[in-house]
């Protein structure tokens, strides 16, 4: 009776190691490509670098988490080939100087990098010949012109953006204000204002103003600039509403939009000016930065301001992708101890974009070894395989760069920034009956306003036709 | 300071002999073997001895201490603040790099084109072009001191830059990048970090011995008399207005060699890698480096890009998992984003209070230590 309760208590203390051996499996929405390699017990790196503590943390600090707890993930179910996936990322503090130290140091690495991922313009426009010279392919998520496709806007390098070029971006908009002339001020007059330097200002294009103009949006001539440390733009705003704006579009990250609403709200203009900005100016952080300048209906006011948005949404919880990462969420918030207020700070457009960059890193190194072999994995090999496949990470976005033509991906939605409501199932029509998050929070949201389209061609002497805009669903 | 005290028992016994830039055949074995060592580096690299790297980071080091070097003139010498420097810098990059690609201006309704020129032509021009920039800049000067001078220097940093951005953005591309050429040298390309180290690594050490010999010149001491006591130094006879005029075309045209350097080195500008946090940054490597000493500039760029660019990554690696216990306050996400700003805030902080007249100061001190050994003062 003794050896026989010795046995089942081993037994016993057995069955949780036998379970653990059981192997995790992805998820079953996920369509990856079968690895035809072993390459367990090794180690792959993921370099990506750029500024996490400066002007751009509010949004690169949640792409951090979200690139680590999908390698958790994607690690915990053989990463890549059996091989487990490690990130070696840099700060740059916004710095182009520690930028270019940073890429020198990774670029040198040995073996060298045969992948990287960037987050701003002017770090691709700096780094733009040296990456091509070094062949290392990049996804980055921004889209200047010149760091995309060079000074003239025809070559076509090594970084491959997740997003459309700034200037298709806000041509985009200009085309959705001439086809819904109804919800946009009559002789719809569009300002200008942005942070200074490149970033900032590449979406005030020749060609963006151009094709404005072709729907019937007139673009004021000269930008107004501010820094982005600037509390306050009234001056700014004031000078562009003096020269005949009613409406005004900025291309910043999240802390753009708020300052802007703010000094329309100081104005009392908030219902007469049409506000507008890039896909960053969107991010839900953007509702969060300030939540206690109002507009008259009791809402944060960044409420009813328009955008780009090629991604999808948290909200859009019919796609699996989407479905997927709001349960994860919860799970790494419960294993991480993460309380509500940085849920509420991580749960943004980059923490997907984190989840989206992992998820094709492990797909294209996994198509790349297949092709070419453990030995031939390197920047050119990588390059070839991002021109030539068409997959969508998690299901959230396209990513089909049409063999090699284009570098920016060209579907975008535009949609409009609101607040849930009180009953979570749409957006807030007052600060009455909007959710309170632990009290204090409205719940920031996006709300589409058009399907997936191709946006129009920006890049120097590539206009196209709008009429040539097509739907398009992901 | 250091350089009027010899090593127990060594006397000078000729004039070449007191005025020396190496004054014991052991300063001159230590100076060569290091200038050896520096220069034999590109090949220790691809011997594989060294990282590339590193030839990038002491590229960029070489080329930040002339920048800073200029400041040192203007500030540590003669006791005028700048804040426009970074603006100075554009200056010489810009016109370098057009220079080097060449360009069309109209003037009274004709078109002017300018050819494009190698860089060992551009290099000078654009230094004196900056300096120039650097003498209208100057001219403030004459009513203003101190914080005012400071706020007129400012004006450089604002001016400047939109001046690039806007009424000459068809030749600089405005805020988009400006590509430009890589030099070369008798068909040797100097494209490579390895290759354009023999380009910057000499001028910089040019560039620090002219430095060094201004303030040992009738000009230098003018500049430290008006650094002292600018109305002493008047009565004394001393032009100070010629003389602060002088520092600002000599710290500029520093800037323009440091400028021109940049672009030639990155190969692409942009107007974001001049704005006035560079401009502080600079103020800062030269205060931590030693304002007023030949190698203050030296020694404050190194230490700044050493601890931004290699240091506190390094020790991010160890902080980032023993820092979230001692800092609750900060959100486990964000404690890599606050590692830099934090640590080179602590460093900068810590500097100040121990060694506030920066680390050439220190270093003299331990040379006249080391010199003066086995006594103690």
């Amino acid at each position: 009776m003794r050896k026989l309760l010795i046995v089942l208590l081993l037994a016993l203390s057995l069955m949780p190691v036998i379970a653990q051996e059981e192997p995790l499996t992805l998820a079953e929405f996920m369509q990856r490509t079968e690895c035809e390699a072993d390459l367990t017990g090794q180690t792959l790196p993921l370099y990506h670098f750029g500024d996490i503590s400066a002007a751009y943390a509010p949004i690169t600090q949640p792409l951090l988490a979200g690139i680590g707890d999908a390698l958790e993930y994607f690690n915990a179910r053989g990463g890549i080939c059996g091989a487990t996936v490690e990130q070696v990322n840099r700060d740059t503090a916004n710095d182009l100087a520690q930028a270019q130290a940073v890429y020198d140091d990774f670029s040198t690495r040995d073996p060298k990098p045969f992948f990287l991922v960037m987050y701003s313009s002017p770090d691709s426009e700096l780094l733009r010949e040296q990456l091509a010279e070094d062949e290392i392919p990049v996804v980055i998520s921004a889209g200047s012109v010149e760091g995309l496709y060079g000074p003239e806007g025809n070559e076509p390098g090594w970084i491959f953006a997740t997003n459309p070029l700034y200037a298709d971006q806000m041509a985009h908009f200009c085309e959705y204000v001439g086809a819904n002339p109804d919800s946009f001020p009559e002789s719809p007059t569009m300002g200008y204002i942005s942070w200074p330097g490149s970033f900032g200002e590449a979406a005030y294009t020749p060609e963006a103003i151009a094709h404005c103009a072709e729907q019937g949006v007139t673009v004021i001539d000269g930008p107004e600039l501010f820094l982005p440390t600037a509390p306050d733009v009234i001056t700014q705003v004031q000078n562009l509403i003096d020269k005949g704006a009613n409406m005004l579009y900025t291309n910043t990250l999240a802390s753009g939009g708020p300052v802007i609403a703010r000094a329309l709200v100081d104005l009392g203009l908030e219902g007469e000016i049409v506000l507008a900005g890039d896909v960053w100016t969107m991010d839900s952080s953007a509702g969060l930065i300030d939540q206690q300048t109002r507009n008259a209906a009791g809402l944060p006011a960044v409420n009813g301001m328009y955008g780009s948005m090629p991604f999808r949404w948290w909200t859009e919880l019919q796609v699996p992708g989407i479905a997927f990462l709001n349960e994860q969420f919860a799970l790494q918030a419960e294993a991480k101890g993460r309380d509500a207020t940085t849920q509420a700070r991580l749960r943004n457009i980059s923490y997907l974009l984190g989840w989206q960059t992992v998820d094709l890193y492990i797909e294209l190194t996994t198509q790349t070894i297949n092709r070419v072999g453990i030995e031939g994995l390197n920047g050119a090999a990588m390059k070839e395989t991002m021109e030539t496949t068409v997959y969508e990470p998690l299901g959230l976005q396209l990513f089909d760069f049409k063999g090699g033509e284009i570098r920016d991906l060209e579907q975008n939605r535009i949609v409009q920034y609101a607040f849930l409501n009180a009953e979570g199932n749409g957006p807030a029509t007052s600060g009455d009956d909007a959710m309170l998050l632990g009290g204090q929070f409205f719940v920031p949201i996006v709300v589409p306003l058009t399907d997936f389209q191709i946006t129009p061609d920006m890049r120097p002497g590539m206009m196209m036709d709008p009429q040539a805009t097509e739907e398009a669903a992901p | 300071m250091a350089a009027n005290i010899r090593p127990s028992g060594v006397f000078d016994t000729s004039y070449a002999q007191d005025i020396a830039l190496n004054r014991t055949r052991t300063d001159q074995m230590i100076n060569l073997g290091l200038i050896f060592l520096l220069l034999a580096m590109p090949l220790l690299s691809a011997l594989g001895v060294i990282p590339l790297s590193l030839i990038g980071t002491i590229n960029r080091i070489a080329i930040l201490v002339i920048a800073v070097q200029g400041l040192n003139i203007l500030v540590g010498y003669t006791g005028q603040i700048s804040l426009g420097h970074a603006a100075f810098v554009a200056v010489g990059a810009y016109s370098a790099a057009l220079m080097s690609r060449g360009f069309s201006f109209p003037v009274f309704e004709q078109i002017i084109t300018i050819p494009a020129m190698p860089f060992w032509i551009c290099i000078p021009l654009a230094a004196l072009f900056t300096g120039l920039v650097g003498l209208i800049f100057g001219l403030p000067s004459l009513r203003v001191k101190g914080f005012y001078l400071a706020m007129a220097t400012l004006a450089a940093q604002y001016i400047i830059p939109w001046i690039i951005k806007n009424p000459l953005e068809s030749v600089t591309n405005g805020v988009r990048p400006l590509e430009v050429p890589a030099p070369s040298f008798f068909g040797l390309s100097l494209a490579g970090d390895r290759e354009i180290f023999y380009l910057i690594i000499p001028l910089s050490l040019l560039m620090m011995l002219l430095a060094r010999n201004i303030i040992r010149t009738r000009v230098g001491r003018a500049f430290i008399s008006i650094r002292d006591n600018d109305l002493a130094a008047e009565l004394l006879g001393i032009n100070v207005f010629r003389y602060k005029l002088q520092a600002f075309f000599l710290s500029a045209l520093y800037a323009g060699v440091a400028g021109s350097l940049m672009a030639f080195e990155s190969n692409s500008l942009s107007i974001d890698a001049f704005t006035l946090d560079y401009s502080i940054l600079y103020l800062a490597m030269l205060i931590i480096g030693g304002a007023g000493f030949p190698l203050g500039s030296l020694f404050g760029v190194a230490f700044v890009t050493l601890l931004v660019q290699n240091l506190i990554p390094w020790l991010s690696d160890y902080l980032k998992i023993a820092l979230p216990p001692l800092l609750p306050f900060v959100s486990p996400v964000s404690i890599e984003a606050a590692l830099n700003p934090l640590l080179f805030g602590t460093a900068l902080v810590l500097f100040l209070i121990l060694e506030p007249r920066g680390l050439a100061y220190r270093w003299e001190i331990l040379k006249i230590s080391w010199k003066i050994r086995p006594y103690s003062h």
